[in-house]
């Protein structure tokens, strides 16, 4: 188990990500798209893997610090002109009407919307173990749901905000994943990490070790809800645009995939999962398409694509349950040398 | 072992990414040979709508119109000299995935980018084209999100929105059927809600009765929720004159079934969201039913221009239109043509301004007029179809006297 920061275990997947960014974000529109789309959901799997993989338990509800992130900035960073004019936009509480944001404040504010709807919704959710954590988790999803869904003095209600500023820069989403993935790190290696992942490794032992478990699943829960409405923000700003249904039962589902299948326990397994199934899905949709790849064209019905990552998930459930990496940091195998 | 299992992750991955973005798509069919000096290749027009999925019967109708539109204007030498070719990739309804093809397309230079009819739906594929600088029209949305105050200067609806419909369907049921009114109304989509709060300012404002209102909803697969039987209890006892459905089908049909089933006979009114026959079973003996819609597709349509489409339409397809709202599909076509001529260009900013200075154009759709913050019609003439005996029949055209805005 890792204990100390070991340079090659941080820096294998900054290179990886940043290599993928490049590579792929500078060829076309098309790839830019990619990239930053994918980044915004990294960043969702590595507040996933905060919590989940350090903690063992898991949350279905990381989506609701997602939306309140998104919200936040989204309507922070909407024109005023146009808060004043829209029709769906006619509700809001006439502060929100005035108050504009530059892009990076309000990111901030995603960050602090989602650390303390999950630190809130912590002191509760913590004392959970097991299935009713799962289930309450999802439940904290719907709430969150429902109230942006349905509450037009706060957001557009069920409709979408439109207009949100993009990110003006290629590397900015870049530069801030990789502080992400710093801060995850640094969590991971961290006295809080360490013993979180003692609670998941033996809940009784811990305990009698002296480790309050509520405790060290707080702290991690509100920081993996702090990156996760930065992720949710990020979200929004690539697309431009922000409603509800984009951070409910897909999005969900999706970044728990990725987690799952690259391998929740590291910071490694939360990067490859990603680009894995970001990789696997664009291929997939390129032969939905009838696009062709490396001059074949594969026609694949539609829907393959959502079929093919769900059936990984069993697959890799059943045979494989701690992800490709095993849930095990990145490592140059180097031969091993006798210490 | 682990050396190879790490740099392997690396290098699939790697490897995936490679495949799948480097090759790009060398598949686009030939256009029609270009006819004139004016164009070194067609105009490319992109469609990320539905061909499956929830809004694929609203979608997949209107882009084959707009097929049909881009044939007709090519074969009458095309617009500014260029032919115009038209190219669709199905977004199965999927926000993300119509981001994607629309990002496609305008990298491909497309200079119409043709969305799926639903403003939350399109909203990421609009978005993608409005930042480009690309027109972007969708067909048939009603709703007024389209256009600048929603943030989408280059946004446009060829559809006609919530405000001229329901007070078609307020001043034609005030007028005709009676001065009180029960409504139900459907809270699924913001559609359905805003028809239902605009008929009742309407109704009222014209001095008409609102009885009761009772809500219902349904899943995103087409069904009530859960049975509306109190609801249809409470119309009973209303005894109105006139019951406004704000709906859509599949929903929308339980909830007629319901009322009907109960030995409500009171005439019932629905927008758009209610036209076409496929929601009734073929033996339908519904009675008394009116539908406020773009146009009728029985045959009995006064407008030669929709017979003729329509006509196009099933010798292109091999069957009868399902609904009107197919008609919106060609008109966005003919918009943007009649706009690139005036403009005398394809840049979307020009485009966006020849749009705005519409008063009354002959599209298909009617007389079709924006104006430079209202980017969808609300005053063009709709359809009143009425059904008897489960066969709708054509009653009149009618504009809205007052379009009738939420307010605040």
């Amino acid at each position: 188990m890792t204990t100390r920061l070991r340079l090659q275990e941080l820096l294998g997947p900054i290179l990886l990500v940043v290599a993928f960014s490049y590579a792929v974000g500078l060829q076309s529109a098309q790839g830019l798209l990619i990239v930053q789309s994918t980044l915004a959901l990294f960043v969702m799997v590595l507040a996933l893997h905060v919590f989940v993989g350090n903690s063992g338990v898991l949350s279905f509800g990381h989506g609701a610090f997602a939306m309140f992130g998104a919200f936040a900035s989204g309507i922070v960073t909407t024109p005023s002109n146009i808060k004043e004019h829209s029709l769906q936009l006619q509700h809001l509480y006439p502060f929100l009407v005035n108050l504009n944001l530059g892009m990076y404040p309000s990111l901030v504010l995603a960050i602090l919307a989602g650390a303390i709807v999950a630190g809130l919704s912590g002191l509760l959710l913590m004392r959970l173990n097991g299935l009713a954590a799962g289930i309450a988790t999802f439940a904290l999803l719907g709430v969150a749901y429902n109230i942006f869904f349905n509450n037009n003095r706060i957001g557009p209600g069920s409709q979408a905000l439109l207009a949100l500023p993009p990110f003006q820069f290629f590397e900015e989403p870049v530069v801030l994943t990789v502080i992400v993935m710093l801060a995850v790190y640094l969590f991971g290696i961290s006295r809080a990490g360490r013993t979180l992942r003692a609670t998941r490794e033996d809940p009784l032992a811990a305990p009698a070790l002296g480790i309050s478990i509520m405790r060290v699943r707080w702290i991690a829960f509100t920081l993996s809800g702090a990156i996760a409405g930065l992720g949710g923000a990020m979200f929004a700003h690539v697309a431009g645009t922000v409603q509800v249904q984009d951070y409910y039962l897909p999005y969900t589902f999706m970044t728990l995939s990725m987690l799952i299948i690259g391998g929740g326990a590291s910071l490694w397994g939360a990067t490859v999962g990603t680009l894995l199934v970001t990789g696997i899905g664009q291929i997939l949709l390129m032969m939905e398409q009838q696009k062709p790849i490396l001059g074949i064209v594969v026609h694949l019905p539609n829907g393959t694509r959502a079929i093919v990552i769900a059936l990984s998930l069993v697959v890799m459930l059943l045979w494989r349950s701690d992800g490709v990496t095993k849930g095990r940091e990145f490592k140059l195998g180097m031969p091993k040398l006798r210490k | 072992m682990k050396f190879s299992k790490s740099l392997g992750a690396v290098l699939v991955t790697a490897a995936l990414f490679v495949a799948g973005c480097t090759s790009t798509s060398s598949s686009s069919e030939s256009a029609a040979p270009a006819a004139a000096a004016a164009c070194d290749a067609p105009i490319l027009i992109g469609a990320a709508m539905a061909q499956t999925g929830f809004m694929s019967p609203f979608d997949g109708p209107a882009l084959t119109t707009a097929q049909i539109a881009v044939d007709k204007i090519n074969a009458a030498g095309g617009v500014n000299g260029c032919q115009l070719t038209l190219e669709a990739v199905d977004t199965e309804t999927n926000p993300d995935k119509g981001q994607q093809i629309a990002t496609d397309f305008i990298s491909k230079g497309a200079k119409l980018l043709l969305v799926t009819c639903d403003a939350d739906i399109n909203a990421k594929s609009a978005q993608v084209a409005n930042t480009a600088g690309v027109l972007v029209i969708a067909p048939c949305v009603g709703s007024t999100a389209m256009g600048p105050d929603n943030g989408l200067p280059l946004g446009f609806s060829l559809g006609s929105a919530v405000p001229g419909e329901s007070a078609i369907m307020a001043e034609y049921a005030f007028e005709k059927l009676g001065k009180t009114a029960t409504l139900f109304k459907d809270m699924s989509i913001a559609y359905t809600t805003s028809q239902c709060d605009a008929f009742e300012a309407r109704f009222k404002e014209l001095g008409g009765t609102v009885k009761s209102v009772q809500q219902f909803s349904q899943t995103q697969a087409g069904k009530l929720d859960k049975p509306v039987t109190a609801q249809v209890a409470n119309a009973k006892k209303d005894g109105s004159a006139v019951i406004a459905l704000c709906s859509y089908p599949g929903g929308g049909a339980e909830a007629a079934a319901a009322i009907r089933g109960a030995g409500v006979n009171t005439p019932i009114i629905s927008g758009f969201g209610m036209d076409g026959a496929f929601w009734r079973a073929a033996d339908s003996k519904l009675n008394d039913y009116y539908v406020v819609t773009y146009a009728s597709v029985w045959g009995d349509d006064p407008n030669p221009k929709v017979n003729d489409l329509l006509a196009a339409f099933q010798t292109k397809t091999g069957g009868p239109a399902g609904t009107s709202g197919l008609i919106t599909g060609a008109s966005s076509v003919e918009a943007f043509a009649l706009a690139a001529t005036r403009a005398a260009s394809f840049d979307g900013k020009a485009l966006a301004g020849e749009m705005e200075k519409f008063k009354n154009e002959d599209l298909t759709a009617g007389p079709t007029s924006f104006d430079a913050t209202l980017h969808v019609n609300v005053s063009r003439p709709m359809a009143v179809l009425k059904i008897t005996d489960g066969k709708d029949a054509f009653v009149e055209y009618r504009a809205a006297v007052k379009p009738t805005f939420p307010t605040k």
